[in-house]
């Protein structure tokens, strides 16, 4: 803990912990010093010289250690001659500030002077009018009126597009630099920079494509002027008319809070629609940050595309039914195949969705088939062994702290945490990534641990055996709680270590956070790798902590929840390699995405589906079912680091559709079941009554919220936006075994077969900007998906004649897709990466043997 | 509001009137019980067209609520806003400058003889003279064509903003309020001769519904119908708001408490108004219209009162320091006012209710608000939800 | 005596004529600043003065006005700057006329002029859409979308004069 010094802000005196931001420690003791260009989540700079303050100290006597006296018994303070910035202080014992005497009135009056010289009288049509932070100070601290004549003022651009997200307003610009610091330092992308200089200063993007960066709607949020704006959202509304409410994003496991900003709308008939997406402050998942797809990716909510009504095949041709016939169709069709039905859940699934599948899956029949789609990543056991302690925030972790990224093109999968990670190596927290090939992470990273696709669990059980050799096994825990020890301690004797110096840097740590993805792994090797994370974890105690434990980063929003649920991944594989012949699929799209899906579904007898768009494996149904988007309903999303967290009704239901529960029960309803809930609190007390780590999930206790620091959002002047503010909840986070004090551990040993490399392999990728159906919709983005492309290492491209940027064809069993080459030195040679979800067609999604060639003409 | 001055037991007739047009064109329900055509005792019941205005002003900012509450009287609108904008410059601690008050105080005098005309009108033709009733708002339409031009609305005038006032006066204005004054003062001459000469309507009139100071300063009435029996208060003059200290009025009262007294008060108050609106645009002062006011109002509470053309008219403000207020508090003239009709009824003919009630020169839509004057089943001052409901099954049983 | 001073009352009455008018057929003028029907103005190019910032609607007391906003171009162009008016309604059941839109436009755009007669047999008829608000394009100028060239009008508020 920091030392507590007194200081005296105003003639008050406040405790505070030395070294703190003085702007932060007055926020925090209720004094306001206005800024611009300072952000509690950026390192100050002092350019708008706006948080002017009367600084000064209380003179100490150097002989005694006590403070001068004057006659009156009062301190002597030393002032400083002029005024100072309070965002470059940090706090000491002793010091004094003044923040309302005339002389810091008139420095702010006259700095927001200067900065008005040039600032457009714009605020009528600005997006920013109304949460805009120069607004509000100025109204607040600035002058009524300005000595400078309007033929001085500069004309600069109005409607620069910066990329096509992301337009600037250069005459509103006042050049606090808060997006170039964000770019640079925060997120560590070359991508802003300022040009020119005095009053034509200005900013420019510097990369190509323009403003090529995954965080690139942060800075409209951060911009205390509209001098940002999105494309998306451009004129949408004035900010006053929205209504925010609180919602989760759907894409990754992060699982980042949101707040929609909703209106009625003409063009859609008098509709509340989502007019944009802002983040919503939650200190324990996303800070203030969310990523472009979430920004930008809501219009699958409204999108003319969406399937409106049920339909039931009859012949080839789809007919549109009412749901009490769709109803009884399905429960028909259920009761004819019974226990040959495999169930397959999607991953962005509320909880509410996947137990109400559940307790239709048990009305079905005793087999209760319920796989989950992608069926890639599994190891649910090592996550309620050893999952990351409750209260894990990756911002709190310092030099002190360890964290292995393996197998996960981290940014690529999990925009978020990758930002997180990249600022704890910024602040000394030794980051070691682990892949097969060179990620974005690398740069940042203490140390690298290579390795070819398919030895990842060697390298996590290398580490186990490393801990062993270098005594680094917990005793206390092991010795108390722990099973199974002898025959992994006996498996790891001998067991080679493949980079010795990174992963003492890892044992070495306090605090060890592990993110575990899966990428180049099958199934099988995911599961061990899963279990290798958690025997170092465990080996080593640092599990059932803060800061501590497994993370998988899982590939979908809930694929946490499901698990939890009951769904798994294995099921799903096992379902393919035995096909039933019927299949019920909620919201996936399997036979879009895996050659080896699309061809058992095309042969299955009976398909029904739940589904928001008109997908691969929705064109082959027999039902279909139209669910709907996480905007028009509630419910909860378990995230990757099993925090459940609650989102809200954001607009109205678009056709006929119905969230996804009320369809399982109502389909329930008529195979014999319960009558159905009639809200998603009721189907969460059941849950909260059923699933035991579910026990405190109660939706009272999911919609808490704590105040949270920094203070942005709601009342506050000067960090923008009332969208940040959380109204909906900061969730709660289930407790992992290791946190149960009763609760065993158990070890065993891994099995480290890696697959054999026979010829070329394809390795399935992740990429954030994918063509799924749900984020192709939303055609802001549509210029950052890139064409569908596969990987190459230069000497196989030369072996196989192809020249990087030519169109090939990959063989997939009976199928081909054409795909661009993209030939370069980082891939591994001998492995071909063939990014998921990017082709219209099917691709992969676990690692195959296959054939790369040139087209013939 | 229910006034609780039940018929005695064992009283035989009771006659309902209203709630449609108890002799007014406005809801109100009363009952009479009589002995043959006296009447022995009355009862009162309100609030027939509640419309909610001091909750919805909870949902609404500081200037949206000026607004609403502008239209909570259909005549005396600018009073309204007069004395709710008084008290939010209070709150915020500006002042309107003082060509504002001036204009605000013609706005208002301007509305009195709009108001007094109007009852004039309305009394006369309870008293079946409907011939004064016509010319009485023929000669309205003069100060209405004023208003219109000063403001651009007939009746709402919105003048009023926060922190001053929206419409200037130029010359031509004072050129065209000043000959229709002249018109109307000479018009006002000849009403208060009918007024006072004219046998059939003095026999309407003429120790009917007599109050004497005692009784008016008992039930607390306000306003004109107070001034009549002998009651020395007006706030303009009490405590003179907007530009009354600088233009101040001469207090007219009667001593006879009857209607007549009531009918010459407000026919020579209308004198007085053209005295006052005469010296404003002799003497208006320079300067702005308005001062900046602040869009959050700090936090604290006041009242304020004006005189509105029926009496005293009173607001509490409370503020919480945000953009929209806490509470406003309304009491219009009209409700203490009522309390006497049902006093003054006792003893006298039946067909001399319309009368009674008229003199009063009652607004019922201003009147009808939630008002707990005494509680008959004792509960306490917090109504719970149970207590409306149970009250609302009631009420319309 | 007093017989034929009634009747002398009567016949100067009937002599003065009357004081009403017979209202469809013949209208009584409003004052100057008679507050009725709203207009949206234009400028004299033919460019709509509406900027769709929504002011109007944030001020509106009774929550009578609803505008939607999207961007100009200098291909489609409907107003000077970026950004103009789409939808522009204006329920006339809820309107108070109090004419704080008036106060609140910073372009002098939505004006309130001397229409009165506004009756409607239909509530959805109360709501007066753009079209029906808007002027008429000022004669010899083309209306709106206009084609103007890039760079001329880049300014949706006028511009300022130097504080004196």
């Amino acid at each position: 803990m920091a030392d507590i010094v007194t200081i005296t802000i105003d003639g008050q005196d406040f405790q505070v912990p030395a070294g703190t931001n003085l702007v932060d420690a007055a926020k925090m003791l209720g004094t306001d010093i206005p800024v611009f260009c300072y952000h509690p989540k950026m390192e100050p700079v002092g350019m708008c010289r706006m948080c002017l303050v009367e600084l000064g100290s209380i003179s100490v006597n150097r002989e005694t250690g006590e403070p001068d006296l004057d006659e009156n018994g009062e301190p002597v303070v030393r002032w400083f001659p002029k005024l100072q910035t309070a965002c470059t202080q940090k706090t000491y014992e002793g010091m004094v500030i003044r923040t309302t005497t005339e002389k810091v009135v008139a420095g702010r009056d006259d700095i927001l002077e200067f900065i008005l010289t040039s600032h457009p009288l714009d605020c009528p049509v600005c997006d920013k009018g109304g949460e805009c932070p120069l607004q509000n100070l100025t109204m607040a601290y600035g002058p009524g009126q300005s000595r400078f004549v309007f033929t001085d003022k500069l004309n600069l651009d109005k409607h620069v597009p910066l990329g096509e997200l992301i337009y600037l307003d250069r005459e509103r610009c006042i050049q606090c630099a808060r997006c170039v610091r964000f770019c640079d330092e925060l997120v560590g992308d070359d991508v802003l920079a300022f040009h020119e200089r005095g009053r034509r200063l200005q900013i420019v993007t510097i990369s190509d494509p323009p403003f090529d960066t995954k965080f690139s709607g942060n800075t409209t949020d951060i911009c205390p002027v509209g001098a940002l704006t999105t494309t998306d959202f451009r004129f949408g509304a004035r900010p006053w008319e929205l209504d925010e409410v609180p919602t989760i994003c759907p894409y990754c496991p992060v699982g980042c809070n949101l707040s929609a900003s909703t209106r009625l709308d003409r063009d859609t008939g008098g509709k509340k629609i989502i007019k944009r997406i802002m983040p919503r402050q939650n200190e324990e998942v996303n800070e203030i940050w969310i990523c472009d797809k979430g920004r930008f990716g809501h219009h699958h909510s409204r999108s003319t595309e969406r399937i409106l009504h049920p339909m039931i095949r009859k012949g080839d041709e789809l007919v549109t039914v009412d749901w009490a016939t769709a109803y009884a169709e399905v429960a028909a069709r259920l009761k004819k195949y019974g226990d040959r039905t495999g169930f397959v859940a999607g991953p962005a699934l509320s909880n509410e969705d996947l137990w109400e599948l559940r307790k239709l899956t048990r009305l079905v029949g005793e087999q209760r088939q319920r796989g989950l789609w992608p069926a890639t990543m599994s190891g649910i056991e090592a996550i309620a062994q050893a999952g990351a302690g409750v209260g894990t925030r990756v911002q709190d972790m310092g030099p002190g702290g360890a964290i292995l990224v393996i197998a996960s093109d981290f940014e690529e999968e999990a925009p978020i945490w990758w930002l997180q990670v990249k600022q704890a190596a910024d602040r000394g927290v030794k980051v070691v990534v682990a892949n097969a090939r060179g990620t974005k992470l690398d740069k940042y990273a203490a140390a690298t641990m290579p390795y070819a696709y398919g030895d990842a669990v060697a390298v996590m059980n290398g580490l186990a055996a490393r801990a062993r050799s270098r005594k680094k096994i917990a005793r206390s825990l092991v010795e108390s709680r722990v099973d199974g020890m002898d025959a992994l301690i006996d498996s790891l004797k001998g067991v080679k270590v493949p980079h010795p110096e990174a992963a003492d840097l890892l044992l070495d740590a306090d605090d060890l956070l592990i993110f575990a993805g899966g990428e180049g792994l099958t199934l099988a090797q995911h599961g061990e790798l899963m279990q290798a994370a958690a025997n170092l974890l465990i080996l080593t105690a640092h599990v059932g902590r803060p800061n501590n434990g497994l993370v998988a980063v899982w590939p979908g929003a809930n694929v946490q929840g499901a698990m939890d649920m009951g769904f798994s991944a294995e099921t799903t594989a096992a379902l393919l390699d035995d096909p039933p012949p019927m299949w019920f699929i909620a919201e996936a799209d399997p036979a879009g995405e895996d050659v080896r899906a699309a061809e058992v579904i095309a042969n299955a007898e009976c398909v029904v589906v739940t589904s928001l768009f008109m997908t691969e494996t929705a064109q082959q149904a027999d039902i279909i079912l139209p669910g709907q988007s996480f905007a028009e309903r509630d419910g909860t999303f378990t995230n990757g680091m099993r925090r459940v967290q609650r989102f809200y009704t954001a607009q109205g239901p678009i056709g006929d559709s119905l969230p996804d529960w009320k369809i399982f029960a109502h389909i329930g309803r008529q195979m014999g079941g319960d009558q159905p809930r009639i809200s998603t609190g009721l189907v969460m007390r059941e849950i909260t009554e059923k699933v035991f780590r579910y026990a405190d999930m109660g939706y009272p206790n999911l919609a808490r919220v704590e105040k949270q620091f920094p203070d942005v959002g709601g009342d506050d002047l000067y960090y923008g936006g009332t969208a940040y503010t959380n109204t909906g909840g900061l969730g709660v986070q289930w407790k992992t075994n290791a946190e149960h004090e009763q609760h065993r551990l158990t070890v065993r040993p891994v099995n480290v077969d890696s697959f054999a490399a026979d010829g070329l392999q394809l390795i399935p990728v992740r990429v954030l900007y994918d063509r799924g159906m749900w984020f192709r919709v939303s055609d802001v983005m549509d210029q950052r998906v890139p064409a569908p492309y596969v990987e190459l290492n230069e000497a196989d491209a030369a072996g196989l004649g192809i020249a990087d940027g030519e169109q090939i064809a990959v063989v997939l069993g009976e199928r081909t897709v054409e795909v661009r080459a993209r030939v370069n030195g980082k891939t591994p040679a001998g492995y071909a990466l063939l990014p998921m979800r990017l082709s219209d067609a099917p691709t992969l999604t676990v690692p195959a043997a296959g054939v790369v060639q040139k087209i013939e003409e | 509001m229910q006034v609780p001055i039940m018929p005695a037991k064992g009283e035989k007739f009771i006659i309902p009137i209203g709630p449609q047009h108890p002799a007014l064109k406005e809801p109100g329900h009363f009952e009479f019980s009589v002995d043959g055509e006296v009447v022995t005792g009355a009862s009162l019941r309100l609030g027939y067209v509640h419309r909610g205005i001091e909750k919805g002003t909870e949902g609404r900012n500081w200037v949206q609520t000026l607004y609403l509450l502008e239209r909570i009287c259909g005549i005396c609108s600018h009073v309204h806003a007069t004395a709710y904008c008084l008290g939010v410059e209070r709150l915020a601690g500006v002042e309107a400058p003082p060509r504002a008050q001036a204009i605000r105080s013609l706005v208002a005098e301007l509305e009195r003889i709009h108001s007094h005309l109007l009852w004039l009108g309305v009394a006369a033709h309870e008293a079946g003279f409907d011939m004064l009733f016509m010319h009485s708002w023929r000669d309205r339409e003069i100060v209405m064509n004023l208003l219109e031009g000063l403001t651009g609305n007939r009746v709402n005038y919105s003048a009023n903003v926060l922190g001053g006032v929206k419409c200037d006066i130029d010359a031509r204005q004072t050129d065209a309020i000043l000959a229709g004054l002249e018109h109307l003062e000479d018009r006002t001459r000849h009403y208060l001769t009918v007024v006072t000469s004219d046998v059939m309507f003095l026999r309407r009139t003429r120790g009917i519904g007599v109050m004497t100071k005692d009784v008016a300063e008992k039930l607390g009435v306000v306003g004109p119908t107070a001034r009549a029996s002998g009651v020395a208060r007006d706030v303009r003059l009490n405590a003179p708001y907007a530009a009354y200290d600088r233009y101040p009025v001469e207090l007219i009262t009667a001593t006879a408490g009857d209607l007549e007294a009531r009918f010459i008060v407000r026919v020579q108050e209308l004198f007085e108004t053209y005295r006052v609106i005469r010296a404003i645009l002799a003497d208006l002062p320079e300067g702005e219209l308005t001062v900046r006011m602040p869009r959050r109002i700090k936090e604290g509470e006041t009242i304020s009162r004006v005189e509105a053309p029926r009496g005293e008219l009173f607001y509490f403000i409370k503020s919480n320091g945000s953009d929209t207020a806490e509470r406003v508090k309304v009491r219009t003239p009209t409700l203490p006012n009522m309390a006497s009709v049902l006093t003054l009824a006792v003893g006298h003919q039946l067909a001399d209710m319309p009368m009674i009630l008229a003199g009063i020169d009652p607004c019922f839509s201003c009147n009808d608000r939630m008002i707990v004057v005494r509680d008959p089943a004792g509960r306490g001052a917090h109504w719970t939800w149970d207590d409306l409901r149970e009250y609302g099954i009631e009420y319309y049983r | 005596m007093n017989m034929v001073r009634g009747f002398a009352t009567t016949l100067k009455h009937v002599i003065e004529g009357p004081v009403t008018i017979e209202y469809p057929e013949q209208e009584r003028p409003v004052r100057e600043r008679f507050k009725g029907r709203h207009a949206l103005k234009r400028y004299e190019n033919g460019l709509e003065k509406c900027i769709g910032c929504s002011l109007c609607a944030a001020a509106c007391p009774a929550d009578a006005i609803w505008v939607e906003a999207a961007e100009n171009t200098d291909e489609e162009r409907y107003s000077p700057g970026e950004r103009y008016a789409k939808t522009y309604e204006i329920n006339m059941l809820r309107c108070i006329f109090c004419g704080y839109c008036e106060d609140a436009c910073p372009t002098e755009a939505i004006v309130l002029e001397h229409e009165y007669r506004l009756s409607f047999n239909d509530r959805y008829d109360a709501i007066y859409t753009k079209d029906m608000l808007i002027d008429p394009v000022p004669p010899g100028v083309q209306g709106t979308p206009q084609v103007t060239e890039p760079g001329k009008f880049t300014r949706s508020i006028p511009d300022m004069e130097n504080p004196k």
